[in-house]
């Protein structure tokens, strides 16, 4: 992931309003935002965008959830900043109780719960997770 | 900076979630109201809130569960595996009943108490 910056051409005449805008892209931060949650995933997950990635907090409980079939668990912004890229991110979470889980983001900002190693029952945490 | 919810202009749906400045307007087919939680995706603009599917209509959307049927690779894989188990399980087995056999002949040997050495001793001949 990488700032959208503006390439400024010799002598050019907006240089000064081009520069200013790197300059807010480098230090943009959109601050703590709610992240769209979807039934039967329940929680409070947040995010904030900034230059160097997309920072995530918050757990969520996967109920009802299976390891055989993903669930679309929320979606988030990831392209008004920062420079997604195509790819799609994968991570693995901590769960509670020593357990594991993992997740997908798609280049749509659709965050995807694939696997968990614990029960249904036991939050699935984001805090410390980075996606750059 | 503030969320802003992009929707499709004929189905409502929601499409994507931007970040704008607090100040922006609101652009086109979008709308700066959040889904509240718990709503069965994808979720529909109505013009002032938002509303999930039912839940018939969430699990037949649902992608189709990972078919977990081994191939029949697998299967004969498995089968040796339980084999080579079972062969090693039935040696383990014999082991211990031979040794224990072998415990019971050592137990009831008779036990031979050992002969005192006997001296001879070759007369010489003087003269």
């Amino acid at each position: 992931m990488a700032s959208k910056l503006i390439t400024i051409d010799p002598l050019s005449s907006t240089w000064a309003t081009d520069m200013n805008k790197n300059l807010d892209s480098l230090n943009s931060d959109t601050g703590w935002l709610t992240a769209t949650t979807y039934a039967p995933i329940t929680g409070r997950l947040y995010y904030k965008v900034t230059a160097s990635g997309i920072y995530l907090k918050g757990f969520v409980v996967p109920n009802n959830f299976s390891n055989a079939q993903p669930v679309k668990a929320a979606t988030i912004a990831v392209d008004s900043i920062a420079d997604f890229g195509g790819d799609d991110k994968v991570f693995i979470l901590g769960q509670a109780g020593g357990n594991y889980a993992i997740g997908t983001l798609t280049s749509k900002g659709d965050f995807w719960l694939v696997s968990v190693s614990g029960a249904v029952t036991n939050a699935v945490h984001f805090d410390g997770i980075v996606i750059n | 900076m503030k969320q802003v919810f992009y929707y499709d202009q004929t189905s409502k749906q929601l499409t994507r979630i931007g970040i704008v400045s607090d100040t922006a307007d609101l652009p086109a087919n979008a709308t700066f109201v959040q889904p509240q939680a718990g709503l069965l995706d994808p979720l529909t603009w109505t013009g002032t809130d938002w509303v999930g599917v039912s839940q018939a209509v969430w699990e037949n959307n649902q992608p189709a569960p990972v078919s977990v049927t081994p191939t029949a690779d697998q299967q004969f894989q498995a089968q040796l595996a339980l084999q080579v188990a079972t062969l090693q399980q039935n040696q383990t087995t014999f082991n211990a009943q031979v040794m224990l056999e072998l415990a019971d002949l050592k137990k009831n040997l008779p036990t031979s108490e050992p002969k005192p050495a006997t001296t001879t001793t070759t007369p010489t001949a003087t003269n």
